[in-house]
């Protein structure tokens, strides 16, 4: 039967006449030109953006590292905090910073060597 | 007869097209122009409709090329945004200028005559096809404009082969009906 024969709808076939055509593809091409153009002006950006979430692993992988690097020298050369105490009784000025305290001054290496007896 | 390797496979001009390589994008639009005008024909049932919605739709592809999960799909993809850029469009068609048929015309490369003629046909094919039903229409300009398999065309639709034959059958007979069998090419090998 002729319902089992395809229907001619060439008439409507879009890409019939071949000039047409290339007009309609013309068209397509100029309304898509900006996107495409913005596409070739970022694809070199985008390649970093790719990379972004590795490099920032990458970059936090290695601030861990240097931070227990740092700690381990830090270790191996005995070098230790100092504390604003000990600063200012290395000036002297543990008395004149001091807590109130208006008994006769004893000045830190009195205290150390043992030579102060109030 | 041209070989593989001249055609380049649509995964290969998505990701030309990604880095905006306009030809490998002008391939792709000739490849599917005529799919995409189904499917916005199918839904629309007008033809200028349709082209500005196709046009549309490429621009729209193009701009959003990363939400193309698998390129070698990328006609399956195409096809969703024509059919979202039609709905739309139906749902606030406006009335068009006639003006917009001028350039079509006037660079047609037949005879007058004979784009008159072909003119007029597209017309009663248009009045006819306005009768079927959206999915009939769909389907029978996927499968008889655009030579797409029952097999293709039940997995664009997400509907059973079946159906899809069954669809097109009605298509043809009401088609017939309205058009006459003069219109009806005789294929042999059908």
């Amino acid at each position: 039967m002729n319902e089992e024969l395809p229907t001619d709808l060439s008439a409507l076939d879009p890409t019939h006449p071949p000039l047409a055509f290339a007009h309609r593809v013309k068209n397509v091409r100029t309304a898509a030109s900006g996107a495409l153009r913005k596409r070739r002006t970022v694809a070199p950006l985008a390649m970093v953006a790719h990379w972004r979430v590795p490099l920032l692993a990458a970059l936090f992988l290695l601030m861990i590292a240097s931070a227990a690097l740092f700690r381990s020298v830090q270790g191996d050369t005995g070098i230790e905090t100092v504390g604003t105490d000990e600063v200012a009784d290395a000036l002297g000025a543990s008395s004149v910073l001091g807590d109130g305290d208006d008994s006769p001054s004893a000045t830190p290496a009195d205290i150390l060597l043992g030579g102060y007896e109030q | 007869m041209s070989s593989p390797a001249t055609i380049p496979p649509d995964a290969d001009l998505v990701s030309r097209a990604l880095r905006g390589d306009a030809d490998a994008f002008d391939v792709l639009v000739r490849r599917h122009y005529r799919t995409a005008f189904a499917v916005a024909l199918g839904v629309l049932g007008n033809r200028q409709d349709a082209e500005d919605v196709v046009q549309d739709a490429f621009v729209k592809a193009v701009d959003r090329l990363e939400d193309c999960r698998e390129p070698s799909k990328f006609v399956q993809w195409l096809m969703m945004i024509v059919r979202n850029r039609a709905l739309s469009h139906r749902t606030y068609r406006k009335i068009r200028e006639t003006s917009e048929l001028v350039p079509e015309i006037a660079e047609a490369d037949d005879s007058p005559f004979v784009d008159a003629a072909r003119s007029e046909l597209a017309d009663t094919l248009q009045s006819a096809l306005a009768t079927l039903s959206e999915v009939q229409r769909e389907i029978v300009l996927l499968h008889d404009m655009d030579g797409w398999t029952h097999k293709d065309i039940a997995d664009s639709l997400e509907i059973t082969e079946v159906r899809s034959r069954q669809h097109l059958f009605v298509a043809r007979k009401l088609l017939r009906e309205r058009l006459g069998p003069s219109l009806l090419r005789e294929y042999s090998n059908e």
